[in-house]
């Protein structure tokens, strides 16, 4: 068979493309098949880590349209600082700026869970932490911080209501790990000192 | 002399560990959204305060740097293929005598901070990149907040903005036929197992490399501990295959040798068939078969042998062709140069 191009050299690239249930079908030689762009040995895709973005935030945007509408987040968000939409984000994969972490933070919560399987952050954290919000750091980590706050009163309450929820956090540790041990006993005296604190707090 | 002609721990399996931090600057937008400007004014603030760090490092823009010397570093792992291919080059280095420390500026993130070091050793060089980072925090300012860690413009790196890599040789697992097996159980522990060169990369002469996936919700010392846990493993199974292939041992140095032959023989050799003998004689150098080199020589010869650093070693840019007879003499060099 003759190249269905050229009509000049034998044909053995069989090209098949299905597009929308509809079946095309083509017989090329070698040469005419380099230059449409179907490389035989190799093809290399532009994948990037964009192309998988969309997508995991549709169940509960659904949800959110058909349950309550009026709620519904306006459909392009855009951070204020960099002019970056979610849509340009899910393009490039990339982030324009730090505040687009709170712009899209509905959005990248599931996100983050998907790629990284949590969506908190645990650990040493920056120094602008401290300065920028009023929310505690893992100051004990981060002796930067400690120095940096010289208001005495304010660092000891703070202080006293972080090292409570770290121990939660600890504590809720340890019961994960007591339920994944089957150590169900430890793991219900576990969840009742969470409790307790909570409580505390809550008062 | 430079972290990769030593020899670290468990060297006969491990190459190098490497530390890399992403971190923004919370003054600039991230990289996508920064002007020409914007991206000269983050080079000469970090510039300025360079002399606070220490370490000897000094500032080279990219710009005037040459491509031999980039490719160089990139043979060396030391900067991002990316890095050094870009179309801009509006980024820098900074690096020091050693080059155990390199951070590269204006890259995906404002500051990539890098240490390195020979062998298996994730725990000093994380100490190491911990100190230049919160010196770096307390003159620069770092974006983050407090739900997710260090912001960085990819949200695969996010959190702690830690990615732990670990470069392995594994020659016997693949002539014993294991290697799929070991590549399967370790990205199922959440962690990438990978040609040498990063992202896409071909494998060449059987290194490879392990790094952790997740960057948030897990300290620095537990992603580390998790990676370094890991990899013991995989240096075990690599060392079982070992042990049976020196079973065999007629088989193995006849291979061994005939490589041997072959670069200290041929008058012209590519890279890549380079690759593949130098592979075949870190093998039998590591398991004591062949005594011809010492470890430290066939650390010489892995680097030197590579396109950029040859041309490096001699001082001339040169062609493919040319190249592939320089690399056949340079070899002779190496060995002859005294033990």
């Amino acid at each position: 068979m003759l190249c269905q191009n050229c009509n000049e050299r034998e044909a053995n690239v069989k090209y098949t493309q299905i597009v929308n249930g509809v079946k095309k079908q083509m017989n090329l030689c070698d040469e005419c098949a380099q230059k449409l762009g179907i490389d035989v040995t190799s093809f290399s895709m532009p994948i990037d880590f964009s192309n998988f973005l969309g997508g995991f935030n549709d169940i509960f945007e659904d949800n959110l349209e058909t349950f309550m509408p009026t709620f519904s987040l306006p459909q392009t968000l855009k951070c204020d600082k960099c002019n970056m939409t979610y849509d340009e984000f899910l393009q490039t994969g990339k982030f324009g700026c730090d505040e687009c972490y709170n712009t899209f933070h509905t959005k990248i919560d599931n996100l983050l869970k998907n790629i990284h399987g949590v969506n908190r952050h645990i650990g040493r954290n920056g120094r602008m932490l401290g300065k920028a919000q009023e929310t505690n750091s893992k100051a004990n980590e981060n002796k930067q911080t400690n120095t940096e706050n010289t208001q005495s009163t304010k660092k000891v309450t703070a202080k006293k209501k972080e090292s409570k929820e770290e121990k939660i956090e600890e504590l809720q540790a340890r019961l994960k790990q007591e339920i994944k041990e089957e150590r169900y006993e430890d793991a219900a005296k576990t969840r009742d000192e969470i409790k307790k604190l909570e409580n505390k707090e809550g008062k | 002399m430079n972290w990769y002609l030593e020899e670290g721990k468990d060297s006969d399996v491990i190459i190098s560990s490497r530390i890399r931090l992403a971190r923004n600057i919370k003054e600039f937008p991230f990289k996508i959204k920064m002007t020409k400007e914007d991206k000269t004014k983050l080079l000469e603030k970090v510039k300025f305060i360079l002399p606070s760090l220490g370490y000897g490092l000094k500032f080279f823009y990219l710009k005037e740097m040459d491509d031999i010397t980039k490719m160089s570093l990139v043979e060396k792992h030391i900067i991002s293929p990316e890095m050094a291919l870009e179309k801009e080059q509006d980024g820098a280095i900074i690096i020091n005598d050693e080059e155990n420390i390199c951070i590269m500026l204006n890259e995906e993130d404002h500051i990539r901070l890098q240490v390195f070091t020979s062998g298996l050793d994730l725990q000093n060089t994380l100490n190491l990149a911990i100190e230049l980072d919160e010196k770096l925090d307390e003159a620069l300012g770092y974006s983050c907040n407090k739900e997710y860690g260090y912001l960085t413009a990819c949200p695969t790196n996010v959190g702690t903005g830690l990615r732990a890599s670990i470069m392995v040789h594994l020659p016997a697992l693949k002539l014993t036929g294991n290697l799929n097996k070991v590549l399967h159980i370790v990205n199922s522990f959440g962690m990438t197992i990978r040609g040498a060169y990063g992202e896409d990369s071909k494998v060449k002469s059987d290194i490879y490399q392990i790094s952790n996936n997740q960057t948030l919700g897990m300290t620095e010392q537990e992603i580390v501990a998790n990676l370094e846990n890991i990899t013991k493993k995989v240096v075990e199974q690599e060392r079982l295959a070992r042990k049976y292939l020196a079973k065999n041992s007629e088989d193995l140095e006849d291979k061994v040798y005939r490589s041997y032959g072959i670069l200290t023989n041929a008058r012209k050799l590519t890279s890549e068939e380079c690759d593949n003998l130098l592979s075949d004689i870190k093998l039998g150098t590591d398991l004591g078969i062949m005594q011809e080199l010492k470890d430290s020589k066939v650390k010489e010869l892995m680097l030197y042998t590579k396109p950029a650093n040859l041309q490096k070693r001699v001082g001339k840019v040169l062609e493919a062709n040319e190249r592939d007879k320089t690399r056949a003499e340079v070899i002779k060099q190496i060995i002859k140069g005294g033990k």
